[in-house]
């Protein structure tokens, strides 16, 4: 804990070396986050560098309070929302309702049997939209009316999305089983 | 939450995949600079510091007028604001058309451009825990607003306000959601100001040491200020109560602080000197006039203050230092601390020097007055008048010298002079264990125990044989003149006493000696009448062997035998023959004890 307040400390005043250490340290957590927002690893490198130029500049506003850790993912997250927006992949259309509905229990199975590399791919292969809920709902831990906020839709559109993404990938597991 | 994505949540929460290395020396490449102070070596000095920051400002003024519009630091203005219809320009440059693209394409967040010293790093910063911005939030998308950042809307404005001192930062969207920009605020911790308080101020006028111009102050009617050295003075029309405002003006903002100074009538009490000192060693009294119950603290830079009675003191002052010598007066009223001081130039000492000569065995008692400026100055001793720089034989007793100076000051100063010395050389002795020598026992009287110049010398017929105090003296003869010398400074005495006999015998000598040569008893000698002749002497070993024979008195054995051998340690025998006025022999003999160590 200490050593990563010195950490940051140090990246306020611009050590590369800092830099470097802080690179290294949080760069795989972060580039998980990336992977799952992006639709291909390359758009998920682009996410990370833009996430870590925002953090290095954004540094010295840090004041230590709460997880330096949730702070970095925090930029990283919003980083990668911005990002897509900026592609226009934002479409919260609504995807052919027209998949096969599984049971929650067959689901839990197929999931628990596999790897995140396998899961991550399915979720890469999502609708951009479907994606960005189903990660800030899921994973993030974020809650509709946040998602609703962050990403300038309604708070009904979100719950929608996320269910429809869900099912979508619950789909997707299964026909890859 | 369903099953299904608590498992998708625990699979994927926390997923670790490390990035391809490229994109870590792709990313090092842009990391923000190094703070430009940070990297100079501090002996490079000023030149390059100047140097620098003239091409920081230059930089700076480049980014300003020709790139990308996002990190102007520019205020925001209101033309610009209206010729957006849609977006939300936060970071508006009128100048560059090219602006809502730029917007569109760059979600700047961070515009530290240029870092004032302030602490300012955004176009809107603010002192305040507030800030009002000229956008009604109402009309755009909130995306992202940092914690502790707070949104107040009305009809009128916009206001933003933060927990606590630092760089918030906020992302907007346009209602179709498909252009976005941020803005970052500065909320800057209040710059160090003054320690300014509620002050209570005895009299009309106070000063606070301050590097302010006057105009810093908003002052009220019946107040004025004005700048003396570096400080500022107050100073009031009448005793009343008055608030002050002081401001401080930077480009965040502007800062006051008000304080309230009351001025009250304060009397530091009228000092009267009742005695001051006009004579050597004098004391000096002083009276305040105050009321008995008043609060008053009386000290002096060198000496010591002792009260007398209701507010009267007297001031004994330290005469060794010749330094003016400062009475403080400190008077507590009410809050206020009045100070006054008073000076006391202390009289001199009269010019003069006391020499006394205490008597010597061969000199009297005197006395003598040492002056350069002896006309100014009498003398009495006793009472009586006596003459400077004359030397005045005096007798032992008590004496009183009085110097009277031109101002009639008299100094008295108290001596005695001792008896003459009588120092007076004695001695008792004892006859030693061995007969042929007396230990000593010094007995001179005019000594003190630790008296080091004190010289002894002994004689012992007429030989200067010790100069112990107290010796154990060889006797040569069967009889013998011991004389003991004294010495003290200046005196001398000493006593004699003949006829010492080591024994009545006509032939005597020791039974012991001891051939060392450390002076002591290193010889055996025989010590005869001085009436017989014909003497002679022989000394045998235990087994009978003559080893050492010899016929003149004055002659002795010095432990050797059959020429340069040594004689062990023993036992001897020894044998003595002379004749007397009759013509009888007389023998004795005996043994003698060689001890050698």
């Amino acid at each position: 804990m200490k050593e990563e307040k010195q950490l940051v400390k140090q990246c306020k005043k611009h050590s590369h070396k800092a830099f470097d250490r802080l690179y290294d340290a949080y760069s795989p957590v972060l580039f998980g986050i990336c992977l799952r927002y992006a639709r291909d690893a390359s758009s998920a490198e682009d996410i990370l560098q833009e996430a870590f130029l925002t953090i290095f500049n954004k540094i010295e506003g840090y004041r230590f309070e709460g997880s330096f850790e949730g702070w970095l993912k925090r930029i990283t997250v919003n980083t990668a929302i911005n990002y897509l927006r900026k592609q226009n992949r934002y479409s919260f259309s609504s995807l052919d309702d027209g998949y096969h509905e599984y049971s929650a229990a067959e689901a839990d199975n197929i999931v628990s049997g596999m790897s995140e590399q396998e899961i991550l791919q399915h979720i890469q292969t999502l609708p951009d939209g479907y994606r960005t809920v189903f990660n800030l709902f899921v994973i993030e831990g974020y809650k509709h009316v946040e998602i609703a906020k962050m990403l300038n839709i309604t708070e009904s559109t979100s719950r929608t999305q996320f269910a429809k993404a869900r099912k979508a990938l619950q789909n997707k597991l299964m026909q890859n089983k | 939450m369903k099953q299904f994505d608590k498992h998708i949540q625990d699979k994927m929460h926390g997923m670790e995949v490390t990035p391809p290395p490229k994109l870590k020396a792709n990313l090092q490449q842009h990391y923000p600079k190094q703070s430009f102070l940070q990297t100079i070596n501090p002996f490079v000095g000023g030149i390059a510091i100047v140097a620098a920051i003239s091409l920081l400002v230059f930089l700076a003024l480049q980014i300003t007028n020709n790139t990308n519009p996002a990190y102007s630091p520019k205020p925001l203005n209101t033309e610009a604001y209206q010729t957006t219809d849609n977006a939300p320009i936060i970071n508006p440059n009128t100048t560059n058309k090219a602006n809502s693209t730029q917007l569109e394409e760059s979600p700047v967040i961070a515009d530290n451009a240029e870092e004032k010293q302030t602490g300012c790093k955004s176009t809107y910063c603010t002192y305040q825990s507030q800030i009002e911005i000229p956008i009604d939030i109402k009309k755009y998308k909130l995306l992202f607003i940092d914690d502790g950042l707070t949104i107040h809307t009305n009809k009128q404005n916009t206001k933003l306000e933060a927990d606590t001192p630092g760089d918030y930062l906020l992302i907007l969207a346009s209602k179709s959601g498909n252009r976005l920009d941020t803005m970052m605020i500065s909320f800057v911790a209040q710059p160090e100001m003054p320690d300014l308080k509620d002050t209570l101020v005895c009299g009309l006028e106070f000063s606070i040491n301050l590097v302010a111009h006057p105009g810093d102050f908003r002052l009220p009617d019946g107040l004025s200020i004005k700048k003396s050295g570096t400080d500022l003075s107050i100073m009031a029309e009448q005793y009343s109560k008055y608030e002050l405002v002081y401001s401080q003006t930077d480009e965040i903002g502007t800062f006051t602080i008000g304080f309230i100074v009351e001025f009250i009538p304060a009397n530091m009490p009228e000092v009267e000197i009742v005695k001051a000192p006009r004579c050597y060693l004098d004391n000096a009294v002083i009276q305040l006039d105050i009321e008995q119950n008043q609060k008053i603290d009386v000290s002096l830079s060198n000496g010591s203050v002792e009260r007398i009675e209701n507010h009267a003191y007297r001031l004994n002052f330290d005469y060794e230092n010749s330094d003016p010598i400062y009475c403080y007066i400190t008077h507590y009223q009410k809050d206020c601390e009045l100070h006054d001081t008073l000076l006391f130039e202390l009289p001199e000492k009269p010019d003069y020097n006391m020499v006394i000569n205490q008597p010597t065995c061969n000199q009297e008692a005197s006395l003598r007055i040492e002056s350069a400026n002896s006309n100014r100055l009498n003398a009495f001793l006793n009472q009586e008048k006596i003459e400077l720089q004359k030397i005045i034989p005096l007798n032992p007793g008590d004496y009183q010298l009085q110097i009277v100076d031109k101002n009639a000051c008299i100094i008295t100063e108290q001596f005695s002079i001792g008896e003459q010395n009588d120092l007076q050389a004695d001695f008792e002795f004892q006859t030693a264990l061995d007969g042929m020598s007396v230990r000593m026992t010094n007995k001179t009287k005019g000594i003190d125990e630790f008296n080091n110049d004190v010289q002894y010398q002994w004689y012992v017929n007429g030989e200067l044989v010790s100069t112990l105090k107290a010796p154990t003296l060889d006797l040569t003869q069967i009889s013998n003149t011991i004389r003991l010398h004294v010495t003290k400074a200046y005196c001398e005495d000493e006593m004699i006493v003949s006829d010492i006999q080591p024994d009545k015998a006509l032939i005597r000598c020791a039974n012991f000696f001891t051939p060392n040569g450390d002076g002591q008893f290193d010889e055996f000698k025989v010590l005869v009448d001085p009436s017989l002749t014909g003497f002679q002497g022989k000394i045998f070993s235990r087994a009978g062997q003559l080893i050492y024979e010899w016929s003149d008195v004055n002659d002795t054995w010095n432990g050797k035998f059959a020429g340069n051998q040594d004689a062990a340690e023993g036992v001897y025998f020894y044998a003595i023959q002379a004749v007397d006025t009759t013509g009888q022999v007389i023998e004795k003999r005996g043994t003698i004890q060689l001890i050698r160590d």
